[in-house]
């Protein structure tokens, strides 16, 4: 049940102000946006189908519980979408996903903390705030007797290297399932896959699974089942 | 009478999962209690308690019961809770005779007690008829060594085995604990039993317990267990306990008859298993018209090496139409799988868990190997390269194809894959 990828807008989405200009966020309307599921589904073989928003967040779409609403209508049983986390901490936005019908949370993370987020994200609150959107989103779960799921996206770049591990754990004590280490930018070197193996290995001792994005050459063989494969949802 | 007290107290000790009830304890007192010979000289008191209770405060719930013999079945997940038990009776009343049994203690019998100086006595294979003839021998003041089925020591100290017990050969013989009423089934902790044995001999699985045949009760019992089960007060499901549910299209059938009225009233039953192979539309019907709310199967691997090691068949085509047939009858299927078989790589494991997740079967559980005792997996271990845990529950350490670490990265992955499934309306 390979997850089928929707998307709703581009930009938005939380890079290394360090590294690169963030790119302010645009939203398709909804009606392209449905146009963009009914042709998805088409090519679906049959219900039920795992769905996933992604793109921009997809709390700043402005018709988001419609377009949840649609796919569920049209037979996913499995909808997640991509968020900053911190909208989940927003005026009930995790409670009110899951009450729509969204399963799975895919979150970006640049830090363990606000500390060493503020220079990354360039706000001092950012990386704190995403942290409690995912227990906030796993506590509104439970209270719901629902199984969700959160997942998490950690893009690695020089700047957060060091301190990728300790991102894991910090991801791991809130309750995501599985890290994955986008490292697709991050030049090879011996330092570079030391710190990933650190991270997939702090990820086995907390169990949350840590898989790494990028070149397979960006782990030991010792390591090679951490490279990100085919996700399955 | 003997050295112990004027009656015999016999407490029988359980130490369950959470939500099972002891059946194999049902039996062995109903038997017990049934033999005429012990009428009025030994007495029973059963408590069927679960594996997260403290030891000591299980010790303590015995003790007060001042018993001269406890009888535990042992199994790879409760045997440290039930040492610690035994270590601290023994301690505290070394005049009572403990007594273990089941599939974690007759297959080493000889081992345990060499290792266990707590334990006096390990009843082997069957315990029905071996225990009860231990009970009389105690209350003749006689020496048990020469009963059959039993290990334990002699006066020197010695370890000593007498012949191996016959298999029951009518298991009608043994009075059911639910109706005598030694057992009140519980909602959704009841289980019934309607054969002994296994068609199947997989290398890592003990439930055939190494019967050579399937021995079946009668089927007057079992349609009168199932209408007591059924007309229990508060019981809305239970289960069996059976290794293969669709054991024949005949049988089936008479189960399906006997379940059908109650299921039309709301009966249901849960993960009952299943040789998923032999499923087609009209055996899933049937299944459904007798409350199966879910089943349980395989394939425990798809990995041709361990398949053949193990001695298990799988027909992909013929296990996805099982699956299928179960979807359209609105009955959840729970598809297991095992890392860690020998021949297997960490690939085939998720081969299995990518062929068993494509299914959408509704429940998708994976487990690691254990070597358990009496398998053709434990006795081969060595030969197969099966580095396990010798204390229970006997876990896999390492294969020759996966290493200890894969091991526990496929242990982490698979849980966050499941977690992925479950995540759904």
């Amino acid at each position: 049940m390979r997850a089928l990828s929707v998307v709703v807008g581009a930009g938005g989405r939380d890079t290394c102000v360090l590294c690169r200009k963030a790119v302010s966020a645009s939203y398709d309307p909804a009606p392209v946006v449905m146009q963009r599921i009914d042709r998805v589904l088409a090519d679906a073989p049959h219900p039920p189908f795992s769905l996933l928003f992604s793109g921009a967040d997809a709390f700043g779409h402005p018709d988001l519980p419609a377009l949840i609403a649609y796919v569920v209508r049209g037979g996913a049983t499995r909808v997640g979408l991509e968020t900053d986390g911190r909208a989940l901490t927003v005026g009930g936005n995790a409670g009110g996903a899951i009450h729509a019908g969204v399963r799975r949370f895919d979150i970006s993370l640049l830090a363990a903390d606000d500390v060493a987020g503020e220079r990354l994200y360039g706000r001092a609150d950012a990386a704190g705030l995403a942290l409690q959107g995912v227990a906030e989103c796993v506590a509104a779960a439970e209270r719901a007797g629902v199984n969700v799921a959160v997942t998490a996206a950690v893009p690695v770049c020089a700047h957060n290297l060091d301190d990728v591990a300790r991102t894991v754990a910090a991801l791991a004590a809130v309750g995501v399932a599985c890290v994955r280490l986008d490292a697709r930018d991050l030049p090879f070197s011996a330092h570079a896959s030391a710190c990933l193996v650190a991270a997939c290995d702090t990820g086995m001792v907390d169990g949350v699974w840590v898989e790494v994005l990028g070149s397979p050459e960006a782990l030991p063989p010792s390591h090679v089942l951490h490279v990100a494969g085919e996700e399955r949802e | 009478m003997s050295d112990v007290s004027e009656v015999l107290k016999v407490v029988f000790v359980g130490l369950n999962s959470p939500g099972y009830q002891s059946l194999a304890l049902g039996y062995l007192r109903s038997y017990a209690q049934a033999d005429r010979r012990l009428a009025g000289r030994v007495a029973f008191q059963t408590l069927d308690l679960t594996v997260d209770v403290d030891p000591w405060w299980v010790a303590y719930r015995v003790l007060a019961l001042e018993p001269d013999v406890i009888g535990i079945p042992l199994t790879c997940w409760n045997a440290r809770n039930a040492y610690d038990l035994c270590r601290v009776v023994k301690a505290a009343r070394p005049a009572t005779r403990i007594v273990m049994g089941g599939p974690e203690a007759g297959p080493v019998a000889a081992e345990l007690l060499a290792a266990h100086p707590e334990v006096d006595i390990v009843v082997r294979g069957e315990g029905e008829v071996t225990f009860a003839e231990l009970l009389y021998a105690l209350t003749r003041g006689r020496a048990v060594h020469h009963v059959e089925g039993i290990t334990t020591r002699d006066d020197a100290g010695a370890v000593v085995s007498a012949p191996d017990r016959p298999l029951i050969a009518d298991l009608d013989s043994i009075p059911s604990p639910y109706l005598n009423g030694v057992m009140v089934p519980s909602n959704g902790a009841a289980y019934i039993e309607t054969y002994r044995g296994c068609p199947h001999h997989c290398g890592y699985c003990f439930e055939g317990k190494g019967y050579p045949r399937v021995r079946s009760f009668s089927e007057a019992r079992i349609a009168a267990e199932i209408d007591t089960v059924a007309h229990t007060s508060g019981v809305t499901s239970f289960s069996f306990i059976d290794a293969v549910f669709n054991l024949t299209d005949d049988r089936l059938a008479f189960l399906a008859g006997c379940l059908a009225p109650y299921a039309a009233q709301g009966m249901r039953l849960h993960t009952v298993e299943v040789d998923i192979e032999r499923i087609d539309d009209a055996q899933a019907a049937l299944l459904a018209s007798a409350g199966v709310a879910s089943v349980e199967t395989g394939p425990q691997t798809v990995g041709a090496q361990a398949l053949a090691t193990c001695q298990r068949r799988f027909d992909r085509d013929r296990f996805t139409r099982g699956v299928e047939a179960l979807k359209r009858a609105d009955i959840a299927v729970e598809c297991d799988l095992i890392v860690g078989l020998p021949g297997d790589t960490v690939q085939d494991f998720f081969d299995g868990l990518e062929f068993c997740l494509d299914l959408d079967p509704g429940i998708v559980q994976t487990s690691t190997l254990h070597v358990l005792p009496g398998t053709d997996l434990w006795k081969r271990a060595e030969e197969l390269g099966l580095r396990y845990d010798p204390e229970p529950s006997h876990e896999i350490i390492a294969t020759d194809t996966i290493g200890y670490n894969d091991l526990r990265r496929a242990e982490v992955r698979s849980i966050y894959l499941q977690r992925i499934y479950k995540a759904r309306l």
